[in-house]
């Protein structure tokens, strides 16, 4: 015959648990009154309100003060964006929950559970970001290019950074993209990038005359930063001579304008002095092509 | 025990002097400060004051600017230029290996060539030296000439390369900036000079130079590197900017607008030098003058003419007639008087990374025809011609004899706005 008393004991106390489960879920959830749902939609609107005002704020103040202030003010706006995003959650949190450490605890665990299963990406992403705005792979200003994207940051939100391309296409990347990506920062910080223009020139050509005109080429274009050091370097192909410029434009936004400067000019001279270009062989120009 | 005290009576005298320095220097700071806030005061006053006041009708401001430009150099600039070109000189000739030129440095909107035209005149005939001036007011029009020009003008020959002996002629080029264009083919003048330089040490060399070229000589073609002596133009102190003016104050009437006529004695001058200055008010003026143009000739010059306020005044008598018949109306008297008030800067424009391009272009070149400006800036000339005009509305450009030139009104902070976006470095005058 079952004997049933030695369960008894066992039966309450798992019935004692759920009790103190449901009495403890109560404790965590306080009720929850007009004025309190007024104050959690007053906090959203604030919030929101602030962020769009702040956004709008520094996104001009950045476009008005000088090329050396520009970033500075730029990279303020992630920065304030996650302290006022984090002031917001721990104030909405407060109405509703009793934030007592008990309770922190186990709320953090049940979202961290939660989050995992349903939003695994999404809070891969925001933990990048938070990441990201300290360990700073990239800043807003930046000239980046993460996987086939290369284009200037305009925006870092929570989840992601916006790039404006060259071909004026804004493009969504999440943060998550640090932990497995490599990233190519061509600034990292600075208002100047390293601009490269490849000439491939026949291999007949006066080294010496073809080095002087991109020198040249360089030195006298009006989007020069002539404090940064200009370079001529070369490379062989079998059929013809690649020379590399290398120099820094004032503002790293005229990055393409500066490369059409420079390819211009450099053409005109080519084309005064009769430097000639490569011929390449009809099978290689096939592969070429 | 008695290592601890010690440590500790260290600190504790390390301490009090900190505080002795920072009580002496909000010492040194208030006296500053309270001057001030009466040079707000004042000006405050003044804008208070200026409620009637008309700028001089453009027909006489023209005139007095030519008046200006036919001024002798500043004293200042001569005695300084001379010294210095005498003392360079005496060095070259006792020493074997010394340098044999000398660099004479302005700001952009200093018109160089006629300053050291005018510093030498006098020089030449003191020293009993031969001078060869390179005669340029302007850039050749066909900029690849320039080398080929620079060697028909100043006469050298293979003959003069070779001669070892230091002779005495003065070589000069009064502005270095006609000889280069920023494009490709437009700075074989700057190198050709460079090696030339180096090879030719029998005669002296004096080159003058605006600061924002010369700064991009030394990127470039690392000029400095071939010039040991440089120099740059000392800043004008208040007294020396009014002596330099005082031919043009000369010809027109006018009462400061603190209410003191320029011709009388006036009380409360800051300092002994109660000689020099007619009032208080004047010198309060030229002391301001000073402090905004950076004692820089042409942008003081420029100031100081727009300073000129037409002030409209009733008569006395009519004044009273006016408030007791009024009733029995008539037009009144209006008296016209001059007064010159406390000059100020006029806030730059807003102004877009393309219009810099053209200014910083200007500055670099000190003056350009509109076809050069389009060269130096890899541009169509119809594009360039469109910004131009946007500028020269503004006010930023002149326009005289076809060729551009920056406006010295707003020269100095054109300049900061051009080293706060990386155009140029903090050391360009």
């Amino acid at each position: 015959m079952f004997n049933f008393f030695p369960w008894v004991p066992l039966i309450y106390t798992f019935a004692q648990v759920e009790t103190e489960a449901v009495n403890k879920a109560s404790e965590l959830i306080t009720e929850i009154t007009i004025w309190k749902v007024a104050q959690a939609v007053l906090i959203i609107a604030i919030t929101y309100g602030t962020l769009w005002s702040i956004e709008k704020l520094i996104n001009w103040l950045s476009e008005k003060v000088s090329l050396k202030n520009r970033l500075i003010v730029r990279e303020s706006l992630p920065f304030l964006r996650a302290f006022l995003l984090g002031l917001a959650t721990v104030l909405f949190l407060n109405l509703f929950l009793n934030l007592s450490p008990n309770n922190v605890l186990a709320l953090t665990g049940t979202a961290a559970v939660a989050l995992g299963f349903a939003f695994k990406d999404y809070a891969s992403s925001l933990i990048a970001g938070i990441v990201a705005l300290f360990e700073a792979p990239y800043q807003v200003g930046d000239r980046v290019k993460i996987g086939d994207y290369y284009g200037e940051i305009i925006s870092y939100g929570l989840r992601g950074i916006l790039i404006q391309t060259p071909d004026d296409d804004i493009v969504t990347i999440p943060h998550n993209k640090i932990w497995t990506e490599s990233i190519s920062n061509a600034n990292k910080g600075n208002v100047e990038a390293q601009t490269v223009v490849d000439f491939y020139l026949a291999h007949t050509v006066n080294i010496e005359q073809v080095t002087q005109i991109l020198y040249r080429v360089a030195y006298t274009s009006k989007y020069t930063q002539l404090k940064h050091p200009i370079l001529v370097v070369m490379d062989e192909k079998p059929w013809g001579t690649l020379f590399k410029l290398r120099c820094y434009p004032i503002d790293a936004r005229d990055e393409f304008v500066y490369k059409t400067d420079l390819i211009k000019r450099a053409k005109q001279a080519f084309a005064k002095y009769n430097i000639s270009y490569p011929v390449l062989p009809i099978g290689l120009s096939k592969d070429y092509e | 025990m008695f290592a601890l005290d010690l440590a500790g009576v260290t600190f504790i005298k390390n301490m009090l002097n900190k505080i002795k320095f920072l009580v002496e220097k909000i010492k040194d700071w208030l006296p500053k400060a309270q001057s001030q806030i009466k040079a707000h005061a004042a000006e405050i006053e003044a804008k208070i004051k200026q409620e009637n006041l008309n700028p001089l009708p453009q027909s006489q401001i023209k005139t007095l600017s030519h008046e200006i430009n036919r001024l002798p150099i500043p004293q200042t600039y001569r005695d300084a230029i001379q010294s210095k070109l005498t003392e360079a000189i005496a060095q070259w000739q006792e020493q074997e290996d010394a340098a044999n030129s000398l660099v004479i440095l302005g700001s952009p909107v200093e018109p160089l060539s006629k300053i050291l035209n005018e510093a030498l005149a006098d020089w030449e005939q003191q020293h009993f030296w031969t001078i060869k001036i390179l005669s340029w007011s302007e850039r050749p029009s066909n900029y690849v000439t320039i080398k080929s020009q620079l060697l028909q003008e100043m006469g050298w020959t293979q003959d003069n390369h070779q001669q070892s002996e230091k002779s005495r002629v003065l070589m000069v080029i009064p502005d270095l900036s006609l000889c280069f264009l920023r494009c490709i083919d437009g700075l074989d003048g700057i190198e050709y000079l460079q090696d030339l330089l180096l090879n030719n040490r029998s005669q002296f060399w004096l080159i003058g130079c605006n600061e924002w070229a010369w700064q991009y000589f030394n990127i470039i073609c690392q000029l400095e590197a071939y010039f040991d002596h440089t120099f740059s133009l000392p800043p004008l102190e208040d007294l020396e900017l009014k002596q330099w003016l005082t031919p043009i104050s000369k010809m027109i009437k006018f009462n400061f607008l603190n209410g003191k006529n320029n011709q009388n004695q006036g009380s409360q001058l800051k300092d002994d030098n109660e000689e020099n200055w007619s009032s208080s008010s004047e010198q309060d003026y030229f002391q301001k003058l000073e402090v905004i143009s950076q004692g820089l000739s042409s942008v003081a010059a420029k100031l100081w003419l727009l300073s000129f306020r037409i002030q409209e005044e009733k008569d006395e008598e009519e004044k009273n007639n006016d408030e007791l018949t009024s009733a029995n109306k008539s037009e009144p008297e209006i008296k016209e008087n001059i007064v010159l008030k406390l000059p100020n800067l006029n806030n730059l424009p807003e102004l877009t990374k393309n219009e810099f391009y053209i200014l910083f272009s200007l500055g670099l070149h000190g003056e350009l025809t509109l076809s050069e400006l389009a060269l130096s800036l890899g541009e169509p000339k119809n594009t360039v011609q469109n910004q131009v005009q946007v500028l020269r509305q503004l006010g930023l450009l002149n326009f005289n004899n076809n060729r551009l030139r920056l406006n010295p009104v707003y020269y100095l902070q054109l300049k900061k706005d051009l080293v706060n976006n990386y155009f140029l470095t903090e050391g360009a005058k």
